[in-house]
C-alpha cells in the first residue's frame, strides 16, 4: 500500500504527469485516426524510452496504451471505420446508431463503458494480480481450446441477417489465418509459393483492409450519387445517465470480466475481447436482433471489454513477466533495455516500476476521460468536413499506419486488396463480423489444439475429461446444434411452404 | 493537441539530432546517410534488444556518423531475411539474425533462405540454451532428469520449438544420452515455455539464458547450460559438458548485408561493431544479458560459418525427420 500511495504521489510530478497527459492525449489522437494504431505508436516510442528513466518509460507507455485503445471509438462511430482492431465490434453498432441521429448517444455510451472497462480492468490488476495469474496459469491447452470453440460457436449469434452467410464469412476468417509458415512444424503452408506469406496474414492490413478501406472505397463510389448524408455532428453533452448505468450493469460487468480475462490470456489483447464480449452480450441479449444495426447493448460490450482488457493483460506481465498482448511484449522490451525482469520478483527488485505500471494505468484511465470528453469535438468536426476531402486523407493514414507497423509495401497492398474484397461482400451483404471471429480466434484454437494433442499423444480424451474444458465444449455444442433444432422444429410447424424470420436457408 | 504532437515530434527528432554526434570512424564516403538494420523479429524480443543496444552504443560514443535505424519485420523471420537479400546492396541495407536462418534452410526449404544468400559481415556474440524444470520436479540435475526419462519411458512432457534452434539443442543433447525419450509438446520459445511449465503442463523445457533472466523466477530450476563455459549471470548452472554430458552447440548473432555490397560498407559496419562490442557498456550489457562476449569478420567469419553451417545440417536433418514422423 505504500508503494502504491509513494507511487501515485510521483505521478503527479509535473515530468511524470505531463508524459501521462502527452502519452493519453497522443494514443486518443492516433487511436481515433484509422491506421493509426497505439500499437504503432509504442513502437516508435520504444528507442525514445532507452533514454527515460525506467518509471518514465512506463508511465509514457501505459498511458499510449490507455488512450489508443479508446481513442479508436470515434471513427468507428462518425465514419464506420474502426480506428483500431480493438474497436472493429464497436463499428457495427455505433454507426448504425449514428446513422440514426444519435452519434452523441453512441459516443457517450462507448466513452462511459470504456471507462468503467478501464477501472474494472484496473480493479483487478490492483487487487487481484496475483491469484488471477496463478489462475490464468491454470488454464492449460485444452481450456483454451475448449473457450475458443465456444467463442467461435457464436459466429452463428454474431452474423446478422442469412446464418449461412455468416457461417462462411466464418470459414474464409478460419482459411485467412492458414497461410504461413505453420505454428507447429515449422514448414510453410498455403503461401501460394509466395515468401511475402510465410509469416501469414498480419492482421492489421486484413482488418483495416475490410473495415476501413472497404467503407473508403464505398463511399468514394457513391459520391456524387446520392444526396449527401446529413452531418451527424455530435454537442459536447454527455448523455449517459444513472438509469443507463443501472439497465446496463450487467452487460458492463460480463463484459469487463470476460475482457480482463480475455486479457490475462497470454497473447491476446483487446480485439479478441471485445469479440468475445460482444459475442456473449448478444447471447444474452432480450434483442439480439438489433446487434449490428445499432444496439447500444453492442457499443458498451465491445468498448468495456476493450479497455477492461488493457488493465487483465499487464497481470501477467507484472507478476510473470510474460505478456498478455502485443502491446505488452514491447513494454517488456522497455524495460528489459533498462535491465528490469519483468518477472515475478519486479515487485522485489523493482517495486516502484512494478506499482508505476498500476497507478499509471489508473491516472491514464481517468485522464482517458476527460480527454475523450473533450477531444470528441475537434475530432468529429475533423471527420465531418467534406468526403472528398476527408476521405483521401484517410486513405493516406491508413498506408502511413499498415507500413509503419509492418514495415512492408507488401502488406499496403494487401491492405488495398482486402479493402476491395470487403467492399464486394460488403455489397453482396455477407457480414464481415463472422470472419473476424474466424481470423482471430483460428490461430488460437488451432495451436492449443495441437500442442494438447501432443501432449497426449493424440488421445483427445483430455479435451473431455478436463471439467472446465468439458463445460466449455458442452455449451459450445449446445449453442452450436440449437439454432438447427430451432430451424427444423420452426420449418416442422410451418410446413414447407411457410417462411419463419430466422430461416437458416437464404 | 496538434501542439502536443508537434511536441512530441520534435523531441524525437531532436534526440536523433543529439545522438548523431561526431564522427570517428572513417570509411572513405561511407556512410552518408543513416543506415537501416532489418531485424526479423517483433520489437521487444531478444535480437531486438540487442540490435537496439548496438545502435545506441554506436551513437552514443560516436562510432559511426550516421544512426543506426532498427527496422521490425514481423511474422516468420524468413520474411525480414528475404527482404534484406532483396534490398539494394547500396551499403545501408543489414540484416541481423541468428542460427534459425541455417536450421530453416534443412527444415523447411520452401522458406527459400539461405545463408549464403548475404555477404557476411560480422559476429557479435553468441548464446546458448538452458535445461529447466519445475521446482516442484524431484530432478535436482540434468543426469537425474535424463535418468529418469530414459527410465520412465516417455512420461516427462518436455517443451520445444519444433525445427527451431531449441529443438536442435535438444536433439543434440538426447544424441549424447542414449534412451532418452521425452514427450515433446510444441510450446514455441522460453516465453511460450514458461506458464506451461508453471501451470504444470510440461516438466521441462528448453530456453535461452536471456528468458532465464527475464523472468527470474525461483519457481523454474535451471539444470544446465549448453555452453562451454558458465555464464556470469547465471554462475551456479553447470555446463553439459560439467555434467558429463557430451553435448553442447551454441548459436551465434550474425550481421549480415545483400550481396554486392561495397566492401567499404561491409568493413565500415564490421569496424563499427568491434568499436562497439568492446566498449565497457556493451561488455556489461552482454553479460547481463547472458549473452557470451564473440567476435569475427572477414574470412575468419567466413570460415566460422562454414563450421557452422557443417554443425547444423547433420542435426537439423534430425529434427526433419522428428517433424516428418
Amino acid at each position: 500500500m505504500d508503494g502504491f500511495l509513494a507511487s501515485l504521489i510521483g505521478l503527479f510530478s509535473p515530468y511524470l504527469f505531463s508524459l501521462a497527459v502527452i502519452g493519453t492525449v497522443a494514443g486518443v489522437f492516433v487511436g481515433s485516426i484509422p491506421g493509426l494504431s497505439g500499437t504503432m505508436l509504442i513502437s516508435l516510442c520504444l528507442p525514445l524510452t532507452f533514454y527515460m528513466q525506467p518509471v518514465a518509460a512506463v508511465v509514457l507507455l501505459v498511458a499510449i496504451y490507455t488512450g489508443s485503445i479508446t481513442g479508436g471509438l470515434i471513427s468507428a462511430t462518425l465514419l464506420r471505420t474502426p480506428g483500431t482492431v480493438s474497436n472493429v465490434m464497436t463499428t457495427l453498432d455505433a454507426f448504425p446508431l449514428a446513422k440514426k441521429g444519435q452519434a452523441q448517444r453512441a459516443l457517450s455510451l462507448g466513452i462511459a463503458a470504456s471507462f468503467i472497462g478501464s477501472i474494472v480492468g484496473w480493479l483487478a490488476l490492483a487487487l487481484l494480480a496475483k491469484p488471477l495469474s496463478e489462475l490464468a496459469i491454470k488454464v492449460g491447452t485444452s481450456e483454451l481450446f475448449a473457450l475458443v470453440v465456444l467463442a467461435m460457436a457464436l459466429i452463428s449469434s454474431v452474423s446478422s441477417g442469412s446464418m449461412l452467410k455468416g457461417l462462411l464469412m466464418g470459414c474464409v476468417g478460419i482459411l485467412l489465418a492458414l497461410p504461413g509458415v505453420d505454428p507447429t512444424t515449422g514448414v510453410s503452408r498455403l503461401t501460394l509459393g509466395m515468401w511475402q506469406l510465410n509469416g501469414g496474414f498480419h492482421i492489421l492490413p486484413v482488418l483495416i483492409g475490410i473495415f476501413a478501406v472497404a467503407p473508403i472505397l464505398g463511399d468514394i463510389l457513391d459520391l456524387g450519387g446520392k444526396t449527401p448524408e446529413t452531418q451527424h455532428r455530435p454537442s459536447r453533452k454527455f448523455l449517459v445517465s444513472t438509469g443507463d448505468l443501472r439497465r446496463f450493469w450487467p452487460n458492463l460487468t460480463r463484459s469487463s470480466i470476460l475482457g480482463t480475462i480475455v486479457g490475462i490470456l497470454p497473447g491476446v489483447g483487446g480485439n479478441v475481447a471485445s469479440v468475445v464480449a460482444y459475442t456473449s452480450a448478444r447471447a444474452f441479449s432480450r434483442k439480439p436482433e438489433d446487434f449490428g444495426k445499432g444496439s447500444e447493448e453492442g457499443i458498451v460490450a465491445s468498448e468495456s471489454a476493450n479497455n477492461a482488457s488493457v488493465g487483465g493483460a499487464l497481470i501477467p506481465l507484472i507478476t510473470l513477466g510474460i505478456p498478455g498482448s502485443v502491446v505488452d511484449v514491447l513494454l517488456i522490451g522497455a524495460l528489459m533495455m533498462h535491465d528490469i525482469a519483468p518477472g515475478p520478483m519486479l515487485f522485489v527488485t523493482n517495486a516502484p516500476v512494478a506499482w508505476t505500471l498500476v497507478t499509471t494505468l489508473l491516472v491514464s484511465s481517468v485522464l482517458m476521460l476527460i480527454t475523450m470528453i473533450y477531444a470528441t469535438g475537434p475530432i468529429s468536426r475533423l471527420i465531418s468536413l467534406p468526403k472528398q476531402g476527408i476521405l483521401p486523407v484517410i486513405l493516406i493514414f491508413c498506408v502511413i499506419g499498415v507500413f509503419a507497423t509492418t514495415n512492408r509495401i507488401f502488406d499496403v497492398w494487401l491492405m488495398l486488396g482486402f479493402g476491395v474484397f470487403g467492399l464486394v461482400f460488403e455489397r453482396a451483404r455477407f457480414p464481415m463480423a463472422p470472419l473476424v471471429v474466424g481470423f482471430v480466434l483460428a490461430p488460437i484454437a488451432e495451436k492449443s489444439l495441437r500442442s494438447g494433442l501432443m501432449g497426449t499423444s493424440g488421445n483427445v480424451w483430455q479435451f473431455v475429461s478436463e471439467p472446465l474444458s468439458l463445460a466449455l465444449l458442452a455449451a459450445s455444442a449446445m449453442l452450436f446444434v440449437w439454432p438447427i433444432l430451432k430451424a427444423i422444429r420452426s420449418w416442422a410447424k410451418d410446413g414447407r411452404g411457410g417462411s419463419s424470420s430466422d430461416s437458416p436457408t437464404d | 493537441m496538434l501542439n502536443l504532437v508537434k511536441l512530441t515530434l520534435g523531441a524525437a527528432v531532436l534526440s536523433g539530432a543529439v545522438l548523431a554526434g561526431s564522427t570517428s570512424i572513417a570509411v572513405a564516403d561511407w556512410p552518408e546517410r543513416p543506415i537501416k538494420v532489418i531485424v526479423p523479429y517483433s520489437p521487444g524480443g531478444s535480437p531486438d534488444q540487442l540490435t537496439r543496444k548496438f545502435s545506441a552504443v554506436l551513437a552514443e560514443n560516436g562510432i559511426l556518423a550516421e544512426p543506426v535505424n532498427v527496422v521490425n519485420v514481423q511474422g516468420h523471420f524468413s520474411v525480414g531475411a528475404t527482404e534484406a537479400k532483396n534490398a539494394d546492396p547500396d551499403g545501408y541495407t543489414f540484416l541481423f539474425l541468428h542460427a534459425a536462418l541455417m536450421s530453416a534452410e534443412v527444415v523447411n526449404p520452401d522458406s527459400g533462405v539461405s545463408w549464403r544468400n548475404y555477404d557476411p559481415v560480422a559476429k557479435t556474440s553468441n548464446f546458448g540454451l538452458t535445461i529447466v524444470t519445475h521446482a516442484d520436479q524431484p530432478y535436482t540435475t540434468l543426469p537425474e532428469l535424463m535418468e529418469a526419462t530414459a527410465q520412465d519411458g516417455h512420461d516427462i512432457k518436455f517443451g520445444v520449438n519444433l525445427g527451431a534452434i531449441n529443438h536442435l539443442t535438444y536433439i543434440d543433447l538426447m544424441d549424447a544420452w542414449p534412451g532418452s525419450d521425452f514427450k515433446l509438446v510444441q510450446a514455441g520459445g522460453g516465453g511460450k515455455q514458461y506458464p506451461m511449465l508453471k501451470g504444470g503442463e510440461l516438466q521441462a523445457g528448453i530456453m535461452t539464458s536471456q528468458d532465464i533472466l527475464t523472468f527470474q523466477d525461483p519457481d523454474i530450476r535451471v539444470l544446465g547450460y549448453s555452453g562451454p563455459d558458465r555464464l556470469g549471470a547465471l554462475p551456479d548452472v553447470p555446463t553439459f559438458r560439467e555434467l558429463g554430458i557430451e553435448a553442447g552447440i551454441t548459436y551465434d548473432y550474425w550481421w549480415f548485408a545483400p550481396i554486392g555490397t561495397p566492401q567499404e560498407a561491409v568493413d565500415g559496419m564490421a569496424a563499427a561493431l568491434e568499436a562497439a562490442i568492446q566498449t565497457g557498456d556493451m561488455q556489461a550489457w552482454l553479460e547481463a544479458k547472458g549473452l557470451t562476449d564473440d567476435y569475427l569478420r572477414g574470412a575468419d567469419l567466413t570460415a566460422d560459418l562454414e563450421a557452422s553451417w557443417e554443425r547444423i545440417v547433420p542435426i537439423a536433418n534430425k529434427a526433419k525427420t522428428a517433424l516428418n514422423r
